[in-house]
């Protein structure tokens, strides 16, 4: 069938038959679906006679290609093929005109037909409804953002958040004491005994002497407070703020910060404490990362320990923020001294455990790699923006 | 401590490099901080070898010149065209092959090597002369090296070569034992099995010398031990090249043989020793005593110390102190090459007293370094005596006898030690011949008590080990920290405590802050006296004025803050700070310290950034407002806002909840700003941290049943007198019917075509029944009744239609 012959919707009942009026070519015809003829045949001879499945595999073509992107378009969709008075409902119409050899044929033509041109509308009306403007664009898409503020979280907060939620899922619980505190609490009952060098590991800011009263070298003192108060099962952690009498440098302040970990029970091991210690490293620095323990010394731990992990920036090939030994030192720890449990009531022969410390500060400049301490209490507006990315 | 890596190995012969004899020592509780080669030159001659002068003949063309041939150790004979007269066959000589630049003395321009022809005559290199490699201005003739100099090496490693390798040792206040070669040395052999050997010493029985100085302690608690050597007829020089050498090596400066001696022995075996001019000591008696009166004393370094009464112990003769016992020597009674015959001191002094002495005069020696700590009172007589061997050897002389004053014995602690105990506490079931191993490598003796216990003998330099979890720690180095395998579970009993937590609601309320765009700081605690009142916590030892009391305000850090901000050209700030604030307060009870945890938000300049669409508008008191009201809200705080004074702030409001003031803010003080210097106003919130947690764990969230019926919003416009708040009318509304649900101010105008003194505010009412639906007539009832109360009570004028 010529490609261009296009049925137009009127039919004409003209000597008992319908007819259809087309062009083709140039050339005006009709097409007969005679009475109880087999064929309907052509009124104008110089024209090609067309049967009903002719006509179907016509519309087929002429919905498939059927394009319409307004309103108008899927108007003149529906005003040609599924209306009451469009061209298919016709040809249902004259479905009884179809020779009864063909009706079969004919009958799932038609319906093939319906559906196809039902499916369109659906698509075109998908594409219209789609396509239909309801805003005003702006002029220009790349005006800035509205100003709307930012805020962050200091990156001490991230870093000991982050520090407390790990060791808070195997079961440790935040406590807290005062800055300043006496000797007791920050020496005597730590098990540094007077006139010890161990003393002189720190360097005290003093308020008062006689009685003394200093503000806390190291967190250590919570543990006191708690083991004063509480009897164990401890499993606690102690963050804050911590003093000592040192130069301010790049490297080293009168002021800084700690978390302080401790673990006391029955039956508590080394081997323990590796073990939590190993879980937290995995969970700050990565699963790849490894741990190792150096004897060292605190008066307060007997097995004293300093923790190392391997480098994360050259993961242990050596590079100068590890110094080239491919480890960084982040904390101590080490098993309770037994002075220490029973100076605050604790039966060492019942009960053993482990306390771990660590700063804040240096994890922090390893973390972020922040080239000085100082740059924490400045509070530079241009540093603080740095951190605007929540952290877990 | 800095050690040797060669006297180390001279002491026991270990296979390791310095490189991983440095992680073995780490790993045994001795730290190693550095590693530093001693010899080479920070130098480097890019391509310049040593090579050999093959064969030498005259160069055809010029009479000063020659052409060699030069092997520097590859298949290759390069030929060389020299100048130097003292070229000849067979001799080492360092060559620059091409490419080598050399920085020859007294030229700015660098000389760089290349292949040519000299002459007419091939020439792949040069043979060096030192100016010509800037060692030197020696240019008589090429250097020549030794005949045994090997072929192809880089000539910085034959001129400069590494002798040794010096080792920092970062000794602990437990780990004294190790303050000497020997010391490290033996755990070298503990963790190695290695046999130590001690130096050799001089024959205590040889020692037979008439001895002239008479030994008397006086304060028999500050020195238990104290003995003397007199070596007659020494000849003081300087020190022979190996000990001065051995002394450079671990950074001490070579003085005269005998001092060098003294220093080389406590370097060796940890044992302090001083060495007087025996000429010197009057009356022929040592009497360590402490002094009577105060007085001074100049020591070695010529200055002068006061030294105190009955406190620190002096080493003196019948006449004078001589010297600060187990410190620092005096200026008058030290050794000098004019010394003939000398007196040579070992003792052991108590910690305490040295310690005491040393921290008071701010002297840390090499000596009061290792008495304060613990030194072995034991070693006292080998020391001597291995000083004597070297001293007799090398300044020669003659020992007498030994006087020796010995106040006690130092046996050895005994230590029970329970093997499961040991066990539980590692967490690993370290075997018992094991453990057994380890202790004897580390000079204890054992004693079989029982099937699993151990009766340890533990000697008396282990200051620090005196109980079994003492003896756990030393296994355990020895072991290995890293071999106790890692336990596959965590397990542990569970708390049942703090409910309340304090800390994780802080960290809400901050990222609360920051979520309404707030910036965390975090300012100093220590701040200058400058802002102090009388009530503040000072430092009795401050580092400076500007960190010499503890905050009182949260206030003067902010501001501090933003005065460095706006020097940096950023002066919009929306800042807050979690922090502490201290003082001190005094009563008959005595000096109390109080800590209170505050929260400080601070906003200046504008509200945010300058925008395109809108202008930045100013921060103002209603900024802080809101930031309040969220805060309330997001805490479940109920409460209501009232002015009131703040000594810090010009104009203030609170918000007070269940009577009581949890936060106070307004626009900080006209004074301080100037004072700071600030451009701009800065408001100001402080909240009571207590108060919040407490309020906040008060309350708890139920669910309200959410009305049915639609409600209906009515406006009232009024013009009311300038002093009226929105406060008090928002409260007078809501008292007049219970249906009011809510109100909301929605339009405040003031000036043109307003009657002076009055301004006019529109404020919206939303009214509701949750049992009905509202009626037009309910609501206009009830609009016309808060109409009349505004009336009545303010002076408010409706305007109505």
């Amino acid at each position: 069938m010529p490609e261009d012959v296009v049925f137009p919707a009127n039919k004409v009942f003209f000597h008992g038959c319908w007819v259809y009026p087309f062009v083709s070519g140039g050339c005006e015809g009709v097409i007969f679906f005679g009475k109880n003829q087999r064929k309907s045949y052509l009124y104008a001879p110089f024209i090609k006679l067309y049967c009903m499945q002719d006509i179907i595999r016509s519309l087929i073509q002429e919905i498939t290609q059927f394009e319409a992107d307004s309103q108008s378009g899927l108007e003149a969709f529906r005003a040609r093929f599924t209306n009451k008075k469009a061209v298919i409902n016709e040809l249902f119409e004259d479905f009884r005109n179809v020779p009864k050899e063909d009706k079969r044929e004919v009958g799932q033509m038609l319906n093939e037909l319906k559906t196809l041109a039902f499916e369109k509308l659906a698509t075109l009306q998908e594409l219209i409804e789609s396509k239909k403007v309801t805003y005003t664009l702006p002029h220009d898409l790349s005006l800035p953002g509205d100003a709307f503020v930012q805020g962050a979280r200091h990156p001490l907060a991230t870093v000991m958040n982050r520090i407390i939620h790990i060791f808070e899922q195997i079961g440790f619980e935040v406590a807290s004491g005062p800055e300043i505190e006496d000797d007791w609490h920050n020496f005597s009952a730590l098990n540094f005994q007077d006139n010890h060098p161990a003393r002189d590991m720190q360097d005290t800011f003093f308020v008062s002497v006689n009685p003394d009263f200093l503000l806390r070298t190291h967190t250590s003192s919570v543990q006191i407070r708690v083991m004063e108060k509480q009897k164990p099962p401890i499993r606690i952690l102690a963050p804050g703020r911590v003093y000592r009498n040192e130069a301010v440098s790049a490297r080293s302040h009168c002021f800084f910060h700690q978390v302080e970990g401790l673990y006391i029970d029955k039956d508590v091991s080394f081997a323990d404490m590796q073990q939590t210690l190993l879980y937290f490293a995995k969970a700050m620095f990565g699963e790849d990362v490894k741990i190792r323990l150096r004897p060292s010394y605190f008066p307060f731990t007997e097995i004293s320990a300093e923790m190392d992990v391997s480098c994360q920036i050259c993961k242990g090939d050596g590079c100068n923020v590890c110094k080239y030994t491919g480890w960084l030192e982040i904390m101590g720890c080490g098993m309770v001294d037994p002075n220490v449990l029973e100076n605050c009531g604790i039966d060492s022969s019942v009960y053993s455990g482990y306390a771990f410390g660590m700063g804040i500060d240096r994890l922090a400049m390893m973390t972020y790699k922040v080239p000085d301490l100082r740059m924490f209490s400045q509070n530079d507006i241009r540093f603080l923006k740095q951190f605007e990315k929540m952290e877990l | 401590m800095k050690v040797s890596y060669n006297w180390l190995k001279s002491l026991l012969d270990f296979p390791y490099t310095p490189d991983e004899l440095s992680v073995i020592l780490t790993g045994l509780g001795l730290e190693i901080e550095g590693i530093e080669p001693i010899g080479g030159k920070e130098v480097s001659f890019e391509k310049v070898v040593t090579g050999e002068v093959l064969t030498v003949r005259q160069h055809p063309n010029a009479d000063r010149l020659r052409c060699c041939t030069v092997s520097v150790g590859g298949p290759e004979i390069l030929s060389i065209v020299c100048g130097a007269p003292n070229v000849a066959e067979g001799q080492k000589v360092g060559v620059a092959i091409e490419g080598a630049i050399l920085n020859p003395t007294g030229s700015t321009e660098p000389l760089k090597i290349k292949k040519g022809k000299i002459r007419g005559e091939e020439s792949q290199g040069m043979i060096c002369a030192e100016d010509e490699l800037g060692l030197g201005t020696n240019h008589d003739g090429i250097m020549v090296l030794p005949a045994d100099t090997p072929l192809g090496v880089p000539l910085e490693k034959i001129l400069f070569p590494i002798t040794d390798t010096q080792l920092e040792v970062a000794i602990t206040p437990n780990r004294i034992d190790a303050a000497s070669h020997y010391g490290v040395a033996r755990d070298i052999s503990a963790y190695s099995g290695l046999p130590l050997t001690f130096p050799e010493i001089f024959p205590a029985e040889k020692c037979t010398g008439n001895n002239p100085v008479k030994i008397t302690i006086a304060d028999e608690d500050k020195c238990r031990r104290y003995s003397g050597i007199y070596i007659k007829g020494v000849t003081v020089t300087d020190s022979p090249e190996w000990l001065k050498e051995k002394l450079t090596a671990v950074g001490l400066r070579p003085i005269n043989s005998v001092v060098d001696i003294t220093n080389y022995v406590m370097m060796e075996l940890g044992q302090p020793l001083h060495a007087f001019d025996a000429d010197k000591i009057a009356g022929g008696e040592i009497i360590v005593r402490t002094l009577p009166e105060t007085g001074k004393f100049v020591t070695l370094d010529e200055k002068e110390r006061t030294i105190q009464a009955e406190t620190d112990l002096m080493i003196c003769d019948r006449q004078n102190p001589l010297c600060i016992a187990g410190v620092f020597g005096g200026l008058h009674s030290g050794v000098t090459t004019e010394t003939r015959n000398i007196f040579l001191e070992s003792a052991y002094f108590d910690a305490t007293t040295v310690r005491k002495t040393a921290k008071r005069l701010g002297i840390n020696t090499d000596s009061s370094f290792r008495f304060e700590r613990g030194a072995d009172p034991n070693m006292t007589i080998p020391a001597s005596l291995r000083a004597v061997k070297l001293i007799t050897e090398i300044a020669g002389g003659v020992p007498s006898e030994i006087n020796e004053v010995k106040l006690a014995e130092f046996p050895p602690f005994e230590v029970e030690l329970s093997i499961p105990k040991i066990q539980s506490l590692i967490g690993k079931k370290i075997p018992k011949a094991e453990i057994v191993t380890i202790l004897h490598r580390l000079e204890m003796q054992t004693e079989e008590k029982g099937e699993d216990t151990l009766m340890v003998k533990v000697p008396q330099y282990r200051v620090d080990v005196q109980r079994p979890q003492d003896i756990a720690e030393d296994i355990l180095r020895v072991y290995g920290f890293n071999n106790v395998a890692f336990s596959d579970k965590i397990s542990f009993s569970p708390q049942t405590g703090n409910r309340q937590n304090v800390y994780r609601l802080s960290q809400q309320v901050c990222n609360t802050l920051s979520a309404f765009g707030l910036y965390e700081i975090w300012n100093n605690s220590l701040t200058s006296r400058k802002y102090a009142s009388e009530n503040a916590v000072e430092m009795l030892n401050p580092l400076s004025e500007e960190l010499a009391v503890m905050r009182e305000s949260l206030l003067w850090g902010a501001l501090e803050v933003i005065q460095y901000n706006q020097n940096r050209q950023n002066d919009s700030l929306a800042l807050y700070e979690m922090g502490k604030v201290y003082r001190k307060s005094e009563n008959e009870g005595g000096r109390k310290y109080h800590e209170q945890e505050l929260l400080g938000v601070w906003l200046t300049g504008a509200k945010h950034a300058f925008h395109w669409d809108n202008k930045a508008p100013e921060t103002t008191l209603f900024t802080l407002t809101k930031v309040v009201e969220k805060l309330a809200a997001a805490l479940k705080i109920q409460g209501e806002i009232r002015e009131t004074n703040h000594p810090e702030m010009d104009y203030a409001l609170e918000y007070v909840s269940k009577k009581q003031s949890v936060f106070v803010w307004g626009k900080v003080k006209h004074e301080a700003q100037t004072r700071m210097d600030l451009r701009n106003e800065v408001f100001y919130l402080v909240g009571d941290w207590a108060k919040m947690v407490k309020l906040y764990f008060e309350q708890t969230v139920i669910y309200q049943p959410l009305s049915l019926y639609p409600g209906i919003s009515r406006d009232i416009s009024m013009l009311i007198p300038e002093k009226e708040t929105y406060e008090n009318i928002r409260k007078a509304v809501l008292q007049v019917n219970p249906l009011i649900k809510t109100v909301a101010l929605h339009d405040v105008y003031r000036g043109k075509n307003i009657a002076e003194g009055k301004k006019s505010y529109l404020i919206s009412l939303f009214i509701q029944d949750e049992n009905g639906t509202m009626g037009d007539s309910v609501a206009d009832k009830i609009w016309e009744k808060v109409c009349k109360t505004l009336e009545n009570r303010m002076g408010a004028e409706i305007r109505k239609g």
